[in-house]
């Protein structure tokens, strides 16, 4: 909250842009760590890449929550369907 | 502010994989679905969580202090740690039950795998701004990740990202 305040009163100079901007790149680059990081404990199998790539084609065009909300029921349908097998 | 704290306990009930995996979900909420923040804004956000201690979902804090200012802080910070707060410390023997469900097991790696897809789109919005003022700066990310998973700390990365920018903006614009 107080980082929040600070920010907000930060004074238009060309120093604050440029410290931004640079917050901006390191943010992108942690953010792809991230999706590195997570791919790889997440994606554990050929099926859950699917669901990955799925969600990252529909999130271009769908609500987020509802993807997440959706994609897990899509899992506890394929899962019953597997029991059942 | 309703709409504020309504949104926030849907992003906390939805944080499937841990705070990095629920960004895209509040990214879509602050940038796409309400144009509370600008992309730019949104990213001095994240890298402001990431540099400050605690989840990365105390993001909620940034985002409300925005729209809010102190009440809307308080009041987003505490809707989005709402329901794992009240899932993991309430009602401990209905959690560790749906922990043993299977359905429960497969909702989840499903909803972790959607929320990864996610965070690529989360990805993309944040570099767009940054291509915007110049595509060369995307090189800098690519070593930001490079450091990263040579295990550099992001504070470090955040730190020095900053501080070099902030050098660049005093001698050149």
């Amino acid at each position: 909250m107080t980082v929040a305040a600070a920010v907000l009163a930060l004074p238009d100079a060309p120093w604050v842009r440029g410290a931004l901007t640079g917050l901006q790149v390191a943010v992108v680059g942690l953010l792809a760590a991230a999706l590195w990081h997570l791919a790889r404990s997440e994606a554990g199998s050929s099926l859950l890449l699917i669901v990955v790539l799925t969600a990252f084609a529909a999130g271009l065009f769908v609500n987020a929550a509802l993807v997440v909300a959706a994609a897990g029921a899509i899992g506890v349908a394929v899962d019953r369907v597997k029991r059942d097998a | 502010m309703l709409e504020l704290i309504a949104r926030f306990i849907v992003i906390g009930a939805l944080a499937f994989g841990g705070g990095q995996a629920a960004l895209p979900l509040v990214e879509r909420l602050a940038v796409a679905d309400t144009g509370w923040l600008t992309p730019a804004q949104f990213a001095t956000g994240v890298g402001l969580s990431y540099a400050t201690p605690g989840p990365v979902l105390i993001l909620a804090a940034f985002i409300g202090y925005h729209v809010a200012a102190v009440p809307g802080a308080v009041a987003a910070t505490a809707a989005v740690f709402t329901i794992p707060v009240v899932l993991a410390g309430f009602t401990a023997q209905l959690v560790a039950k749906l922990k043993d469900a299977r359905w429960f097991q497969a909702f989840g790696r499903f909803a972790a795998a959607a929320a990864v897809g996610l965070l690529g789109v989360t990805l993309l919005a944040l570099a767009r701004p940054v291509i915007d003022i110049h595509p060369v700066l995307l090189l800098g990310s690519v070593a930001v990740l490079a450091a990263e998973l040579r295990g550099v700390h992001p504070i470090i990365l955040i730190g020095a990202a900053t501080l070099l920018g902030a050098v660049i903006g005093f001698y050149i614009f």
